[in-house]
């Protein structure tokens, strides 16, 4: 099962417990999800859930998991086996966790607070209502955004599988009765302070931000609130906003909003490089904006923002770095390297590369958030040959990956990866897979970036802490260590606390830098210095 | 109303879908409803599985 | 009273609720969106206010629902025109509803021979772009593709089943059917879920098998013997949804979407394949998956067997005109 050796005093206090569930019915992906719950409440060294069959009691035998009780089961009936410490735990509270995982997914209709059945009754209902946040299945999305904006309410719509026709008709009906349509596929906002489904707990100041990017938002509040500033709106636009069809109509309207804002002094814009066009009708605003602009295109063109009066970023720490100075008249240049002294983390690359054997040469990057993984694209593609499911190059996809070999950045929120299963950023399943499976022998470098804030995992950094226990253990067997490098996108205001998270990953010998920039940065000088040879 | 007029006001959020979302915003004090959504009876003429559906599919 | 529409029965369901008048089911088990009642030992109706329609089943409307309406152990009466609880809260009226087939038919001629292979492919290369859930961690080892990026290692029943399924498709390849019976015994009710993962992978075999029947005629007498015999293996030792499921494959019934997704591969129609896939394995969560890679192994063994001369064909039919499942050719 994966589980590192344990040592024989907490094996003397191992029990095996069983509890029976009769005729209960549950579709496997719910007792799939149940059994890594239970599995990962401390005290239990082992857990199987399952029907009783014959087989599935014959695997509870092979585990070493049966017990008496199983006898007596019939294929009906569910049994949730386990070793466990009592000590720590009991099974009362296994079942506790059991049937609080399956209130929580049952997506409770027993509910006390009224539950309106359809968006025209919740607004009678609610007559202050001013925002509408839909997160159904895309083809139903823009009938229900249609009526929200006819009712004259503002719409976050953070489905994605809606038609770019939909989305051109519904933005436009949004611009013309002056309202927010954020989407499709919007999942980052703040509003008011507020964060809406993927967003940091920050303070409030006086940045404005509008993003076509969901994690590069984040980044962008985080690092803005890092440096003691705060966000006065943060405004999403979707990921398609900036393309020629839609012509960054929600840009537009965000950017023009923040501009008329009082509580706004500047304004970030962040986004993938738009079509021309729509770049050109944002350096249009951006030249006769009376507030300072400062513009990330990630990747794009330098002189046409400079051009346009408004700052262009090397990245979204830099975006943050440039707007909080430029807010604070301070004079500003591009950020290119580390908030520790360049010899400091010479030393420390030093250090970490001479843990490595000759032919541990390969990186290992695994991202959940998407903006996240493009900035490390863009540094490290352009010094290694790096394979990736957002290749900077067709020859360079990952379905083209040499038997196994080679560099690897993969965006694990990529539709690719989560058809069926919840986006890694809720869920750390699938990266911890990916540790399991692609990080081996040849691994030299593994870098990931760890997301806290609303709607990410309750311990991201706890789930890397122990994947990264695993690695160093499974390395240790062929005599091997390896190099870590994460950065850690959050605040002390977040529910999963950023000083604990980064304590967590320190105490793994994780290297921790204070941005995905600076880890991206420092990840490259490890592979040149990897180069140069051990 | 506006999007500047919005700044001014309390928020106040409908929600349609995922109930974890609606759970935060109550977590931060914002007062909210849920939906107790379903699709529109007769809504599409070909009523597939949502499930199957919420997923793109790929053009082999 | 609450009076509930169905839109659609099942022909299977119509004709048993027309030979057992009058006969009293329980309310076995109740989900967002199905309700399945229990007659007699070991016979499920499903009510579902999904599109997915299966063997034994009715179909309502999508705003119809589910909620609060009932709860397990809940007497229901049978008739032909409607379902009524005892306790007079609610009802089923059938009146109205059309008749959905249940079984496959083989209404077009077979997918012709060159294509199965090409389709095989796609299906694989599909299969292996979706997250691997339940058995699908065993794709690049049971369809013979080299291992992928994005594969899973696996997880613990997946690891555990692994040569167990790997010699029962061996054994079918080889059309050894008397030990592809034996080794069903090592599958039959493992796996997560309320219909095991082993059995939705067991129940594409015989759903292929039977079209293989009903397609080649004289060619493949004696599958039906042999998936009653797999069938009759789930009534103790898996569980009542499975058993029931496996019961109406053996004689090639099956869901609405698993009824496109084997048309699609096995007879010569037009449609979409990535989309056809996508519905059923969206379907129950990983029984879809498993189900998929039931249907990409017993399509290998398809292709292989329609290829075989006629000549091959006829002497192993003649072979096989005895009571018990013949060895294999």
């Amino acid at each position: 099962m994966g589980c590192p050796a344990k040592t024989s005093t907490r094996a003397r206090h191992m029990t095996l417990r069983t509890k029976i569930k009769r005729n209960a019915y549950y579709d496997s992906v719910t007792l799939m999800l149940l059994s890594r719950e239970l599995q990962n409440l401390e005290g239990v060294e082992d857990v199987l859930v399952g029907m009783g069959t014959d087989l599935n009691l014959d695997l509870a035998r092979d585990l070493g998991l049966a017990t008496s009780e199983l006898e007596a089961l019939t294929p009906n009936d569910l049994f949730i086996a386990a070793k466990i410490d009592e000590s720590k735990t009991s099974m009362d509270v296994l079942e506790s966790a059991f049937n609080d995982y399956l209130n929580k997914r049952a997506e409770t209709d027993g509910d006390d607070d009224f539950q309106p059945s359809s968006l025209s009754s919740a607004i009678q209902s609610m007559p202050g209502a001013n925002m509408v946040l839909v997160s159904i299945a895309g083809e139903y999305a823009a009938a229900e955004v249609d009526e929200a904006l006819d009712a004259g309410l503002h719409v976050m719509l953070f489905s994605d599988n809606v038609s770019v026709e939909d989305e051109l008709r519904l933005k436009q009906k949004a611009v013309e009765k002056g309202l927010l349509m954020m989407g499709p596929d919007c999942g980052t906002a703040i509003i008011n302070g507020k964060p809406l489904c993927f967003a940091n707990a920050v303070r409030r100041g006086k940045i404005g931000v509008v993003g076509a990017s969901g994690t590069g938002t984040q980044e962008v509040t985080v690092q803005v609130h890092k440096l003691g500033e705060g966000l006065s709106q943060v405004i999403g636009t979707g990921g398609r906003d900036l393309k020629e069809q839609i012509g960054g109509l929600m840009m537009i309207q965000g950017f023009q909003s923040l501009i008329a804002d009082p509580e706004t002094d500047l304004i970030v814009l962040i986004s993938k490089p738009p079509a021309p066009s729509v770049a050109e009708k944002i350096y249009q605003i951006a030249k006769t904006s009376p507030k300072p602009v400062v513009i990330d295109f990630i990747g794009g063109d330098r002189a046409a923002v400079e051009a346009a009066g408004a700052v262009p970023c090397i990245s979204l720490e830099d975006a943050a770095q440039k707007a909080v100075r430029i807010l604070r008249g301070e004079a500003y240049a591009d950020f290119t390297g580390f908030s520790l002294p360049d010899e400091q983390i010479d030393r420390i690359i030093e250090r970490e590369v001479a843990k490595l054997k000759p032919d541990q040469t390969e990186l290992r990057a695994l991202f959940t958030g998407g903006t996240l993984a493009d900035e490390a694209m863009k540094l490290l593609g352009v010094h290694h040959d790096i394979y990736s499911n957002i290749p900077l190059s067709p020859e360079m996809a990952i379905e083209n990956l040499p038997s196994g070999r080679g560099h690897i950045c993969l965006d694990l929120g990529e539709d690719k990866f989560t058809r069926g299963r919840p986006h890694p950023m809720i869920d750390p399943q699938t990266r911890t897979e990916f540790f399991k499976s692609h990080v081996d022998g040849n691994t030299g470098v593994i870098l990931v970036d760890v997301v806290l804030g609303f709607g990410s995992y309750h311990d991201p950094a706890g789930a890397v802490a122990e994947s990264v226990r695993e690695i160093r253990h499974r390395l240790a067997e062929q005599g091997k260590d390896v190099v870590v490098v994460a950065s850690v996108c959050g605040t002390e205001l977040d529910s999963q606390d950023l000083n604990k998270s980064i304590e967590t990953l320190e105490a793994e010998g994780v290297i921790v830098l204070p941005s995905n920039a600076q880890a991206v940065r420092f990840t490259d000088r490890v592979l040149q210095r990897m180069k140069k040879g051990v | 109303m506006s999007v500047n007029d919005l700044f001014k006001q309390e928020l106040k959020v409908i929600n349609l879908g995922l109930k974890s979302f609606q759970n935060d915003l109550k977590s931060q004090g914002v007062t909210t409803v849920q939906v107790n959504w379903k699709p529109k009876a007769g809504g599409k003429k070909n009523m597939l599985n949502l499930l199957g559906r919420i997923s793109k599919t790929k053009k082999l | 009273m609450r009076t509930l529409n169905a839109i659609t029965a099942a022909d299977d369901l119509l004709e048993f609720l027309g030979t057992h008048p009058g006969e009293r089911s329980r309310i076995h088990s109740v989900y967002p969106h199905a309700l399945n009642l229990l007659v007699g030992e070991s016979t499920l109706i499903t009510i579902t206010n999904r599109a997915d329609l299966t063997p034994m089943g009715l179909e309502l409307s999508p705003s119809e629902s589910f909620a609060g309406l009932a709860r397990a152990g809940e007497e229901i009466m049978l008739g032909t025109e409607s379902l009524r609880s005892v306790n007079a809260a609610f009802e089923v009226n059938l009146e109205g509803a059309s008749v959905w087939q249940s079984n496959l038919r083989a209404d077009h001629p077979p997918r012709p021979i060159e294509e199965i292979a090409s389709l095989r492919r796609r299906l694989a290369g599909w299969l292996a772009s979706q997250p691997a859930t339940g058995l699908m961690p065993l794709l690049p080892r049971l369809a013979k593709l080299p291992p992928r990026i994005g594969q899973a290692s696996g997880n613990i029943y997946s690891r555990y089943i692994a040569e167990d399924l790997a010699a029962l498709t061996g054994a079918i390849n080889a059309s050894d059917w008397e030990h592809a019976q034996t080794l069903a015994d090592r599958l039959v009710g493992f796996g997560m879920g309320s219909t095991p993962s082993c059995d939705d992978f067991l129940a594409a075999y015989l759903l292929v098998l039977k079209a293989a029947e009903m397609l080649h005629p004289g060619r493949f007498g004696w599958v039906s013997a042999f998936n009653r015999a797999i069938a009759r293996k789930a009534e103790n030792r898996s569980t009542l949804l499975s058993a029931n499921m496996l019961r109406h494959a053996s004689a090639g019934k099956t869901g609405r979407s698993h009824q496109r997704l084997l048309r699609t591969c096995l007879l010569n129609v037009k449609d979409d394949l990535a989309d056809a896939a996508s519905q059923v394995f969206g379907h129950g969560a990983s029984s879809g998956g498993d189900f998929l890679l039931g249907l990409l192994c017993a399509m290998e063994w398809y292709q292989n067997a329609i290829s075989e001369t006629s000549k091959k064909g006829e002497s192993a039919w003649v072979a096989l005109q005895r009571p018990q499942p013949a060895p294999g050719i």
